[in-house]
């Protein structure tokens, strides 16, 4: 075994429960999770409560609905700085629409068909033309943060609708129905990354571009749909805040693009592509609000908070790359590591 | 792998650090007020703070500052969501609430009320006063109506003047021109040639001042509803040589419209008193929290600044 060689200066009891964490399939970042939940616990007695643990859940469902779209884009070795700006605009648009009273179909599919949009254009772009992802997505996050202001008229826009304050604040058994809705998305999105061509395509082509297009996948096709889902999925997470608070604001996703980031490469998705999933983003984004959720309740300031948060994103990933040298040299880098 | 252990080396990092921060564990029988306000960042916001934290060592009551790390209103308002599910999970007494975003903020205002945690609503209105006890703030009718009245008398009761107004839509900016239109009725001399709005931004207001002063080069003063628009409009004044001769008025006070007041650029401002609306918004929470009777309203006085107490107001 790989690992065995690798953890040879690490005691016994590590080995062990490193080698019990593969069997089960754990991705490691949930084993972190875990580990703060208890720690937070111990430090704040209200920490541990079904009411905390139920608004860190609900307040990670928009990120985690925009953050696994962006997996995919990272998986690819790519990336998308368009996420936050997508964000806002579905944000403003549902109440936009909502109040020119349109019926709620049309007022629901026309963000997703945006995002759609967005996406292809970025895909197209990058795959078909070969312009530079990073200038791509800028130029579209650009465009989009203005549209959002222009149409917003630079204001938060508040709407009135049983309907969208349901589904952002109302319960199901007990349980918030944007928790639901995120948990659905999450298991479509993890059926595909395992279950179709299409999922192992990404990976392949994150491992490298030049194998996956020798062996026959349409290396352009796949980038565009990816682009597109990602665009998709930031609108819908867009449309989750418009919900959740019945209003949006066009300011609301200015730093989604970031956090998104931070949430899947605290997942365990390198910027290299080919390695990592969905459900270590699910993992990374849960780390973040518990994080910020955690600090939050020992009364540490909001100013090092942002500090402490930084430094684990930071280790976090500097730990990544140093283990991702480490295997390249030992020519162990499995690709499809994660896929099953 | 060594990801999984240097996680765990980094908790434990952590577990060690940490318990620095964790003073203060709430003193039984001792009740709790947390107050959410937009930045710690920004002096003003530091002040509201300052004074919140005086008046809870005054009356006895533990006072928590929350603040969001990010200040964007849509971004400031995710986190303030969280902060106030944090404070209904941590089952605080009192939440005094200053919204970066006063429409999204509802729902979850509305979840602190499900919880019967009373709201004192600081400085910016949340759009339903359904759901708060009192609000705590300036009345900007009178900020505005005195800071006028400071203009007009300095014009020597007659003249023409400009309103530049702020965003389009914002509550402040209307409720000033209002306190404006208020003072006009008393001063029969005074008459507004133009009325324009520069966004509460001092590049806007540099041009939009300038245009006006193409058109109308006979005004006597310009009335801003803020300090930024206010530089802004110095700024255009100082360009057609008229610093001195046209009279500049601001709101809020900060350092950039003292300094322009000291160099005459300016000539009058108005200062929110942050220090006071943080100490009232707490002396309101410990009222509600004692159950005294509550006004729906505590208006925290402004000070009109001028050259003779530019040095002295915040005293």
């Amino acid at each position: 075994m790989v690992e065995k060689s690798i953890n040879k200066n690490v005691p016994e009891i590590l080995c062990s429960i490193n080698r019990f964490i593969n069997k089960v399939n754990i991705p490691g970042i949930a084993i972190g999770d875990a580990l703060l939940i208890v720690f937070f616990s111990i430090m704040s007695d209200r920490f541990l409560s079904s009411y905390n643990l139920l608004s860190i859940l609900r307040n990670s469902c928009t990120l985690m609905i925009a953050a696994v779209g962006l997996t995919w884009v990272i998986l690819m070795s790519q990336n998308n700085v368009s996420v936050g700006a997508v964000v806002s605009m579905a944000a403003v648009m549902v109440p936009i629409l909502n109040n020119k009273g349109l019926p709620m179909g049309i007022v629901l599919v026309m963000p997703m068909l945006m995002g759609l949009l967005v996406g292809f254009i970025n895909g197209f772009l990058i795959a078909k033309m070969k312009f530079d992802y990073w200038v791509v997505t800028f130029g579209t996050m650009s465009l989009m943060t203005g549209l959002a202001l222009v149409v917003a008229n630079g204001e938060t826009i508040s709407t009135t609708s049983k309907f969208l304050n349901f589904i952002g604040n109302g319960k199901f058994a007990g349980i918030y129905i944007i928790i639901w809705l995120t948990a659905i998305l999450v298991s479509i999105m993890l059926l595909i990354q395992r279950k179709t061509k299409f999922g192992y395509n990404i990976y392949s082509i994150g491992g490298s571009e030049n194998v996956a297009a020798i062996s026959g996948i349409n290396v352009v096709d796949t980038r565009i749909k990816v682009h597109m889902i990602s665009g998709l999925l930031a609108a819908i997470a867009g449309m989750a805040t418009a919900c959740m608070n019945v209003a949006g604001s066009p300011t609301v996703g200015n730093d989604y693009s970031f956090n998104a980031m931070a949430a899947v490469v605290l997942g365990g998705t390198a910027f290299a592509g080919g390695k990592g999933g969905i459900i270590g983003t699910v993992f990374g984004t849960l780390m973040l609000r518990i994080l910020a959720s955690g600090l939050s309740m020992m009364d540490i300031d909001s100013t090092w908070q942002k500090a402490i948060i930084g430094l684990v994103i930071v280790t976090l990933i500097v730990a990544d790359v140093l283990n991702d040298q480490r295997k390249a040299v030992k020519g162990s880098r499995r690709i499809y590591r994660d896929v099953i | 792998m060594k990801r999984r252990i240097f996680m765990l080396l980094l908790l434990v990092l952590l577990v060690g650090v940490l318990p620095a921060w964790n003073k203060m564990e709430k003193a039984a029988g001792e009740q709790e007020i947390v107050v959410i306000i937009k930045n710690n960042t920004v002096p003003f916001w530091i002040s509201v703070a300052d004074g919140a934290r005086a008046a809870g060592e005054e009356f006895g009551y533990k006072v928590t500052i929350k603040t969001p790390v990010e200040t964007a209103e849509g971004s400031g308002n995710e986190q303030q969501a969280q902060l106030v599910d944090e404070a209904i999970a941590k089952g605080v007494d009192s939440v005094v609430m200053t919204p970066v975003d006063s429409k999204a903020i509802i729902p979850v205002v509305a979840r602190l009320k499900e919880a019967n945690i009373p709201i004192i609503n600081l400085n910016t209105r949340i759009a339903d006063d359904t759901l708060y006890e009192t609000f705590v703030g300036l009345e900007n009718i009178n900020q505005g109506y005195d800071t006028a009245k400071a203009l007009f008398d300095g014009m020597g009761g007659k003249g023409k003047i400009f309103i530049i107004e702020g965003s389009t839509g914002a509550q402040t900016s209307i409720d000033r021109v209002k306190g404006v239109e208020k003072a006009l009725t008393e001063y029969p001399e005074i008459e507004v040639i133009a009325q324009q709005s520069a966004n509460y931004n001092r590049a806007e207001a540099l041009n939009v001042v300038q245009n006006l002063l193409q058109a109308h080069p006979d005004v006597d003063a310009i009335f801003c509803c803020n300090d930024e628009m206010a530089l802004g409009a110095a700024e255009a004044v100082d360009a057609a040589g008229k610093t001195g001769q046209i009279k500049i008025s601001g709101q809020d006070a900060n350092d950039d419209a003292c300094e322009a007041i000291r160099e005459g650029k300016i000539f009058v401002t108005s200062y929110g008193n942050p220090y006071m609306q943080g100490y009232t918004a707490v002396q309101a929470a410990v009222d509600v929290l004692e159950g005294k009777e509550v006004e729906l309203f505590y208006e925290v006085k402004t000070k009109v600044v001028n050259i003779d107490n530019v040095d002295t107001f915040k005293d």
